[in-house]
């Protein structure tokens, strides 16, 4: 299913490609741009400086195209520079403050579109020539460029181009809000932050890539966009492929991070001489790191590598038949989108697992609750009973009291997770008292508890009882002891309940029973990994260890 | 008559025993209690029971395992069991009655007269646990051709035409089975389905005929009885 939607998403992303793909395609030829610095000077194909004053360029056009009727022509020019623009000779527009330029006040543009007159735009040679001044980096080897065509499709050409980047913009804006959001208030997911985090990303990159086409951009700060660009882009290379590393257990993380890290640093310092080079060479790392990651989790079968294996696929065909701009959001949408399956996914498991546990403490207390009618347990009391009764109705009498005492306490304490010590230890001897009615052996309570309002999970202590009980032989002198130690500081717990008495099965060790199993989950519910629980054999009985190490932070 | 009660709760143990004490005071008995298998092993080695009145569930154990050997033996078993859903099974495996706790009175003592009654079970014993050198060997009833008494014992000669020796008497066993099975001889158990018909052979000797061709003797005093319940379903 998810297959077919990538693949619709692809065409889609083709279909808007090759609607502006191709933005101009009217015809004309241009000569190399001529420079010369007085206006007496020759034309020289070398780059003049204008220093304070004013310096020529131009170039020659052959319009080989007739524009329909009531077309107008249009001349885009990109030039770093204040100048005046003529075509043959007439002055058809201006470009900010030529040789009067203030840092304080600049009011050129980097890219700026020219109307050329009708009656100037007939076919054939024509000349461009602009009167320029370069006072705030005289420096600077840019050359001057020009584009010529239909003068609606220059205009319209970036508007397009900015309409399909605000959209992706506008997606990664609201992905990355309402993931900041979720993470926030309630997933607590690592990836959700990261994922949020790469969503802003994008969304600045986006912004920063296109912005050129709605905010006029001074040539002085040409350099300082792109550096935001390569510096957003690499922020990217590193965020995106440090949540799939998290994913996938790399072998030799250490290494492959680290050079990963190294080539990246190496990419932003190395000046390639082209942001865009660069901006590639950012992309084309990172597409090997995810490459191998996901090559990776294939093999180790882990969840989400063949999807992103597939969107990483994607990308490099996406990188093939398109220009590069769009080809580096489109192609990394499909890693984002790689991504989103991953977040989901997690997202997925938490709720499962949340579900399971809500599931499992449900199953806990209706275990709890049925120690009370478990036919073992209650048809023996009542066949005691009703023996006693027979036999001496005052004793009778006395055993339904303690029976209907540890009716009480059971369900007093079966809502609960967590209930104190001192509860625990009244449920037993109170369960001992209606064993001494049934068995009729000399059962002795002892204990040693350093403080008895710490809180247990309901009926641990209960359940070891009853499994000493069965266990365990009365003495020669038909007693049986349980002892009980309790230690605990602001952390930790050790409760220590024993035996005392001859075991019936001597050579085997008891099974691990439901009484075993429900302790141990009632122990996970409330205390996750934090606890061990050791049952083991004595010279003189048998003795059972409980050790809590996160006690402070149960919840009840 | 001796007694085995095996429980591990002194009380009902008690009740048990004051009741059977009761039932069988006309009659010399001995009635011993054990608390644990071991005990109840010793016990069964040491002296000649008739009857041993088990709890299922000992201390924790799994009833059925501990019956199975039970089962094997000469005397009959009666199951005393807070554990009613395990009373099909218990059947199955050839007890004489399983009484639900808590009981009373009137119920130990109807389960205790059926050791002197000669009915068939209603549920009728599934399989029969036969004891061999080394464990326990089960015997399907449905592989059973019939049963042959053996002095004290019974032996069971199955479809396959093998033998095997069971300990207890085929009165003990004829109170197990299902009403199917016909005690047409005083020797002789046979699934009354397994009967093609009768014949009178010289000497006033009755043979049944079974579907198999196999025959064997009917006793004079039964041929009249088995005769009409032959004419009935044919």
């Amino acid at each position: 299913m998810s297959l077919i939607l990538v693949n619709r998403i692809f065409l889609l992303f083709i279909m808007i490609a090759g609607f502006f793909s191709c933005s101009n395609d009217y015809d004309y030829s241009v000569s190399e741009p001529l420079y010369k610095k007085a206006i007496t000077d020759n034309w020289s194909a070398e780059l003049v400086e204008s220093g304070q004053n004013i310096a020529w360029a131009k170039r020659e056009v052959i319009l080989e195209e007739n524009l329909s009727s009531f077309e107008a022509l249009g001349l885009q020019i990109n030039f770093f520079g204040d100048y005046l623009v003529y075509w043959d000779n007439v002055l058809i527009g201006r470009n900010g403050t030529p040789s009067e330029e203030n840092i304080n006040n600049k009011t050129s543009e980097v890219d700026r579109l020219f109307l050329v007159p009708d009656s100037l735009s007939t076919l054939g040679l024509h000349e461009v020539k602009i009167q320029f001044s370069r006072q705030l980096v005289p420096k600077s080897d840019r050359s001057f460029n020009l584009i010529i065509g239909p003068y609606k499709k220059l205009v319209a050409f970036p508007l397009k181009q900015s309409a399909l980047a605000s959209l992706f913009a506008g997606a990664f804006l609201i992905g990355g809000i309402y993931f900041l959001i979720l993470y926030l208030s309630e997933s607590k997911i690592y990836e959700t932050l990261l994922f949020s985090l790469s969503c802003f990303l994008f969304f600045f990159l986006i912004l920063l890539e296109y912005i050129k086409f709605y905010i006029p951009i001074h040539y002085t700060d040409f350099y300082l966009r792109l550096e935001m660009v390569s510096l957003f882009t690499f922020l990217i290379s590193v965020t995106i492929p440090f949540f799939f590393s998290l994913q996938y257990e790399l072998p030799k993380k250490r290494v492959f991070i680290g050079s990963y890290l190294l080539l990246l640093t190496l990419l932003y310092i190395i000046p390639f001489g082209s942001y865009d080079f660069s901006a590639r060479m950012f992309a084309i790392a990172m597409w090997g790191f995810l490459f191998l990651i996901s090559v990776v989790g294939i093999f180790r079968k882990a969840t989400g590598a063949g999807v992103i294996f597939l969107g990483l696929i994607l990308t490099a065909l996406v990188d093939v038949f398109l220009v590069f701009d769009l080809s580096l959001f489109m192609g990394f949408m499909f890693i984002l989108l790689a991504m989103f399956y991953i977040v989901l996914g997690k997202m997925k498991l938490r709720r499962r697992a949340y579900e399971a546990s809500l599931v499992q403490s449900e199953r806990l207390r209706n275990e709890l609750l049925k120690k009370n009618i478990q036919p073992h347990f209650l048809l023996n009391t009542l066949t005691s009973l009703i023996d006693w009764i027979e036999e001496s109705p005052e004793r009778g009498v006395q055993m339904i009291e303690a029976l209907a005492e540890e009716f009480r306490l059971l369900n007093e304490i079966e809502q609960k997770s967590l209930i104190a010590l001192r509860a625990e230890i009244r449920l037993c001897r109170t369960h001992l008292e209606v064993m001494r009615f049934r068995k009729e052996v000399n059962y002795k309570w002892e204990e040693e508890i350093q403080n008895d309002q710490i809180k247990i999970p309901p009926a641990i202590l209960h359940t070891l009882l009853e499994n000493g009980i069965t266990h365990c032989h009365p003495g020669k002198d038909n007693s049986l002891m349980f002892r009980l130690e309790c230690r605990n500081s602001s952390k930790e717990i050790l409760l220590t309940f024993r035996t005392f008495g001859e075991l019936r099965k001597k050579n085997c060790d008891p099974v691990e029973g439901t009484g075993i199993k429900y302790i141990k989950s009632r122990l996970t519910e409330s205390f996750g990994n934090a606890w061990e629980f050791t049952s083991t054999r004595m010279e003189d009985g048998w003795e059972n260890n409980i050790k809590i190490w996160n006690y402070e932070g149960t919840n009840s | 008559m001796r007694v085995l009660i095996v429980e591990d709760e002194a009380r009902i143990a008690k009740r048990i025993k004051r009741m059977t004490a009761d039932y069988l005071r006309y009659s010399p008995h001995e009635i011993v209690i054990a608390s644990n298998l071991s005990e109840a092993r010793t016990v069964i080695s040491e002296k000649e029971i008739e009857v041993i009145l088990l709890d299922l569930n000992l201390n924790g154990e799994d009833g059925f395992e501990l019956l199975k050997p039970i089962v094997a033996e000469p005397f009959h078993t009666i199951i005393i069991s807070a554990n009613h859903d395990q009373a099909l099974k218990a059947f199955e495996f050839g007890v004489l009655d399983f009484i639900p706790k808590p009981f009373n009175r009137e119920r130990l003592e109807q389960a205790l007269g059926r050791l002197n009654s000669t009915m068939g079970s209603n549920v009728g014993v599934n399989f029969l646990a036969v004891k061999k050198r080394g464990g326990l060997k089960i015997i399907k009833i449905e592989d059973i051709a019939y049963l042959r008494g053996a002095d004290i014992y019974s032996e069971l000669v199955l479809k396959d035409e093998t033998t095997e020796l069971h300990n207890k008497s085929l009165e003990k066993l004829e109170q197990l089975l299902s009403p199917d099975f016909e005690r047409i001889h005083k020797s002789y158990l046979v699934p009354f389905s397994a009967i093609r018909g009768i014949s009178l052979y010289p000497g006033s000797v009755y043979k049944a005929i079974l579907k198999d061709g196999q025959t064997l003797p009917v006793g004079r005093s039964r041929y009249k009885r088995l005769k009409e319940k032959l004419t009935q379903f044919s």
